[in-house]
């Protein structure tokens, strides 16, 4: 049989493979190029649940033209494409061929057969729950139920026969009945009330479960589409409980979100109109009405709207921008002053092969970073040449709030030592630190950071072209990532005579409970009270709650930004995070951070509605657990690129994605927050925490990084790897190495032992024996 | 190249010796050699290449693909495809053992522990730590403290009862162990048999055996003794495949001829 199927989605991908497997003459029409370049290069691996996978050949056309008549058109777009999809598809449909849809909701066979030969449509319905496991994969759960196919106009013919022994010679169990009305109703309530209240809470299924409220509402909303069920004559699954097999139907969800979410999520336009909105439709018809429907469907809308106005919006001021800078030229940095009484720093240049990696697709707000953190260091400079303002340094981990409501110019010593470790030169500072009595195991960032000050280096003169980092009146670190931090401030403090102010919130937690966020909060208002007498500045409550709420803006969208790697293919991989996390470590409690990254989720959001992917040709998606190896950061962005493997999210950038700092509350909320980050929490929490996220991003293998001068921030080294292949099954990669010091490890033996994983992979999921 | 020929070579270029396996279709072996490496890893792969072409008594129009793998395969000129060892080592196990099992590659770098599937691919890779402890090359450096060719240390080694003490965590150590070993009085053939503990005991750290065990690599072919000690330290039978050294070399020229057929080895272009 000569098959079209239209749109090379989940649904159509599937169906498409299978027939073709099944011998059937298949062309898949797919309007995204990379998409059909991609198919057409490997194939579409298909796998039934955990069975192994099987790679079919499929055809794909990105256009009907030159395609023969069909005897059968099968339509799988979008339900607001259809009609365009329909008039699309004109050329191969003949007065002998069938089109079959199995779209969700109601009217696409309406609008089919407005178009076509009403006895030539046929709507068909599955229960199959399909997913893209990867551009090129798709897993699917063979539905409770057959395929069940049926006439538009109720005559079963011996040609729709044909069709559905067609489907079941190809292995897609498939019955042909007079109609399907009823179950297309019946599988239209569970979408009905279960998608657009996810799309609107943004909650999975199991969290609306357990929202009592939203329980309510929704059998509110499912009794209200049962009687304009009843009232067209659909027959009622469960009469005594109409609603419980859609709690059924949450239950098999469980964590995950229906395709509504995932359309609003990507600023796409959902199906409502077909679903919610056909059920307004269908009350209108029959005289009744329904309220519940026709407010959901005016959320939804209105939802779509702000998602596309917002995003137009931004796009175009981007554009805007971008034409500017190019007019104005770029700025260049200039030459670094020896600053008052002080030998002036030299600069740091790369060694071959280091620096920071640039993504092989770039992102437009990326000159933006540079021109931000230029400013931001800059501002320190005046800082330290301005006798009226005080510096503290500061972790990346906090409490840079307090330190910021207190006005305090704030500069980090972590993202120094990142610096320098990109830069390659590491082992030119490190022997100047072992000389100051450091052990070559104590942390390597510490070692450098220290060794370059010694040596009177510092990556900022040629990268930011300030004079180096200025000198603290205060010091302020934060024990929840890592308590190797603690010597590395103690130290300058003894080397500036400067007071030392630490916060230990309580480390290694199962649950964060009150008796813990309370010591924490004290310790706050303890280091509060230091810094007010080491700077003689006056802690203002307002000032934080300021600070905080833009903190709590600035962490929220880079949460967003690093959710929106969920999707594939990743628009961004751990790579450009680590780049892009700085402002969100460096200058978050500020508007500037706050409109950076309200730029680059814009632009992120972009990439994800057209298809944008960091690794084009992303084949598989790997987590990365443990702090990166900043001298090898260029040779792995680029080996992983080549190896069209995305590293799709890590630990390590979490680390600014503080959920839950509350302005109303700042300082029990920061306690909360500071002891609850992941690098706090206990094993057990830990492990938890990745089995659920590994999951959710589709990760396909887990690359653990030893870093042997960083305990605190290697996880494996607890036997996190064995527990986790344990219970998720994953393939999994330890590397030894470390963070900064590039003589305790081998980049190419690390880049030997990646491309043997990645291998692995590939033998893994190919089918060639 | 012509395209029609039907010969695989593999050529796995180690960080002691180069290796050169050249198959036909069916898996017969046709040739195979081993070259040392002496100082400069270009040379001896022009030289082990003739060798297995003159050995299998082919040309090379009749080779249909070149596979180089291991430590130095950028050095293989004439390559059609690259794979990583570990592949190349799963296959070459799998070639003569096709079970599922675990492979043990004792070459002249770290050791690994694959675990091989019944389709003889990999499907996890474990290994610990940079350091030259465990690893052929350690034997080498070892053999200069005892005086005696590397060749001929399993022969002294055998001669001994009972294993001086030396240790598996970093060769350096290990260094200064066979040193004070012989100072207090034991003897070169004591020290010897510790040598090859050491290296059983560096396997054992990274664990993970299961089922049927199949050891590749150098270190396999020269100094068997490593075989019985692991087998000892486990608890479980360990064997050789046969001709060890050559494994990761045979898995390449399989693979080699695997591309020519199947075309499933592009490498990630960018």
């Amino acid at each position: 049989m000569r098959i079209v199927i239209v749109g090379a989605g989940a649904l159509g991908g599937l169906v498409g493979a299978q027939l073709t497997a099944g011998g059937e003459d298949v062309t898949l029409i797919e309007i995204n190029e990379a998409r059909v370049k991609l198919l057409r290069e490997s194939g579409l691996f298909v796998s039934e649940g955990t069975a192994g996978e099987k790679c079919v050949p499929v055809k794909v056309a990105s256009s009907i033209e030159g395609l023969p008549v069909a005897d059968l058109v099968f339509v799988s777009v979008k339900t607001y494409q259809t009609e365009v999809a329909m008039r699309a598809s004109l050329p191969v449909i003949g007065p002998e061929t069938f089109v079959l849809s199995m779209q969700n909701g109601i009217g696409n066979t309406d609008t089919m057969a407005e178009i076509v030969d009403p006895s030539r449509v046929l709507s068909g319905i599955t229960y199959h729950s399909i997913q893209h496991t990867g551009p090129n994969r798709i897993r699917y759960r063979p539905g409770i139920k057959p395929i069940q196919i049926a006439p538009y106009d109720g005559v079963v013919t011996k040609e729709i026969e044909r069709v559905g022994e067609v489907f079941r010679a190809s292995g897609l169990n498939t019955e042909v009945c007079d109609q399907i009305d009823d179950v297309i109703w019946q599988k239209l309530l569970h979408n009905g009330v279960v998608n657009p209240v996810s799309a609107l809470t943004g909650l999975t299924c199991r969290e609306m479960l357990d929202d009592p409220d939203l329980q309510s509402f929704m059998r509110d909303l499912c009794l209200e589409t049962i009687e304009v069920m009843k009232a067209r004559g659909v027959p009622i699954v469960n009469e005594e409980d109409p609603y419980a097999p859609v709690i059924n139907s949450q239950k098999a969800l469980g964590k995950n979100r229906p395709s509504m979410w995932q359309d609003l999520a990507r600023s796409c336009r959902t199906e409502v109109d077909a679903i919610n909105g056909a059920v307004v439709r269908e009350a209108e018809r029959l005289g009744m009405d329904a309220p519940h429907n026709r407010g959901l469907v005016r959320f939804i809308h209105s939802r779509e709207r702000q998602k596309f106005t917002r995003k137009q919006k931004l796009a175009d001021m981007l554009r805007a921008e971008a034409g500017a800078a190019a007019e104005t030229g770029s700025s260049d940095a200039t030459a670094p002053q020896p600053v008052n009484g002080r030998p002036a720093v030299r600069p740091m240049h790369l060694a071959p092969g280091g620096g920071m990696p640039p993504s092989r697709v770039p992102l437009e707000t990326a000159p933006k970073l540079k021109e931000l953190m230029t400013s931001y260091y800059r501002d320190l400079q005046e800082a330290s040449n301005d006798s009226d303002r005080r510096i503290a340094w500061c972790s990346g981990s906090g409490p840079v709030e307090i330190l910021r409501a207190m006005d305090l110019s704030v500069y980090f010593p972590e993202n120094h030592a990142a610096l320098i470790g990109a830069s390659r030169q590491t082992g030119k500072y490190i022997p100047k630190a072992l000389q100051e009595g450091f052990s070559q195991f104590a942390s390597s960032a510490m070692a450098s950071d220290v060794g370059a000050m010694l040596v009177g280096d510092s990556p900022l003169v040629s990268v930011y072209g300030v004079a180096g980092p200025p000198e603290p009146d205060v010091l302020a670190y934060n024990t929840n990532y890592g308590h190797d931090l603690i010597r590395w401030f103690e130290y300058y403090g003894r080397h500036f005579n400067k007071p030392v102010i630490g916060l230990h919130p309580p480390a290694s937690l199962d649950e964060v409970g009150p008796i813990e966020i309370a010591s924490a909060g004290r310790q706050i208002f303890r280091l509060i009270d230091k810094l007010e007498r080491a700077t003689e500045r006056v802690f203002d409550i307002d000032r934080l709650s300021e600070t905080v709420k833009l903190t709590n803006t600035c962490t929220r969208l880079w949460r967003e930004i690093l959710d929106m790697c969920r999707t594939t293919p990743a628009p961004l991989t751990f790579f450009d995070t680590l780049i892009h996390i700085a402002p969100s470590i460096v200058m978050r409690g500020t508007p500037e951070a706050v409109e950076y990254y309200t730029l680059l989720k814009a632009e992120i959001e972009e990439r994800v509605a057209s298809n944008v992917a960091a690794v084009p040709g992303e084949r598989f998606r790997f987590y990365w657990e443990g702090p990166p190896i900043w001298p090898a950061l260029r040779q792995l962005a680029d080996m992983f690129l080549n190896q069209r493997t995305a590293v799709v999210a890590s630990t390590y950038c979490d680390i600014s994605a503080l959920d839950g700092i509350d302005p109303e509350n700042p300082i029990e909320s920061m306690a909360r927050v500071y002891t609850g980050i992941f690098h706090n929490r206990s094993d057990a929490f830990k492990e938890d925490h990745l089995v659920d996220l590994l999951e959710d991003f589709g990760i396909d293998g887990v690359i653990y990084h030893e870093g042997r001068t960083a305990p605190y921030q290697s996880n494996v080294r607890y036997g996190l790897e064995v527990r986790l292949r344990r219970r998720t099954g994953l393939h999994a990669l330890v590397l030894e190495a470390d963070t900064h010091d590039q003589r305790l490890f081998s980049i190419n033996q690390i880049m030997q032992k990646l491309r043997d994983f990645i291998e692995i992979q590939e033998l893994a999921s190919s089918s060639v024996g | 190249m012509k395209d029609k020929g039907t010969i695989g070579v593999g050529i796995d270029v180690g960080t002691e010796c180069v290796k050169a396996v050249a198959i036909d279709t069916e898996g017969k072996l046709l040739g195979n050699t081993v070259v040392a490496r002496r100082g400069y890893f270009q040379d001896r792969v022009t030289e082990a290449f003739n060798i297995v072409l003159e050995d299998a008594k082919v040309s090379a129009d009749d080779l249909s693909g070149i596979c180089a793998t291991g430590f130095a395969e950028n050095c293989v000129p004439m390559a059609t495809v690259f794979r990583g060892e570990t592949v190349c080592h799963a296959l070459g196990a799998f070639h003569h053992h096709p079970h599922e099992m675990t492979v043990v590659d004792i070459g002249g770098r770290d050791p690994k522990v694959i675990h091989v599937n019944e389709h003889g691919h990999p499907t996890a890779i474990h290994t610990l730590r940079r350091c030259a402890a465990g690893i052929g090359t350690f034997l080498i450096f070892a053999a200069r403290h005892l005086d005696v060719s590397p060749t001929r240390m399993q022969e002294m080694a055998a001669m001994a009862e009972t294993p001086a003490d030396v240790g598996s965590y970093c060769s350096m150590f290990s260094g200064q162990d066979i040193l004070e070993k012989l100072r207090d009085g034991a003897t070169r053939e004591e020290v010897a048999l510790g040598c090859i503990h050491s290296i059983a005991d560096r396997v054992v750290e990274i664990g993970r055996f299961q089922g049927t065990i199949r050891v590749t690599g150098g270190v396999a072919e020269y100094f068997p003794g490593v075989l019985q000690a692991l087998s000892d330290k486990i608890g479980m039978p360990v064997e050789a495949v046969p001709e060890p050294i050559l494994a990761g070399a045979l898995g390449a020229a399989l693979w080699g001829l695997r591309t020519r057929t199947m075309d499933t080895c592009k490498q990630g272009e960018a």
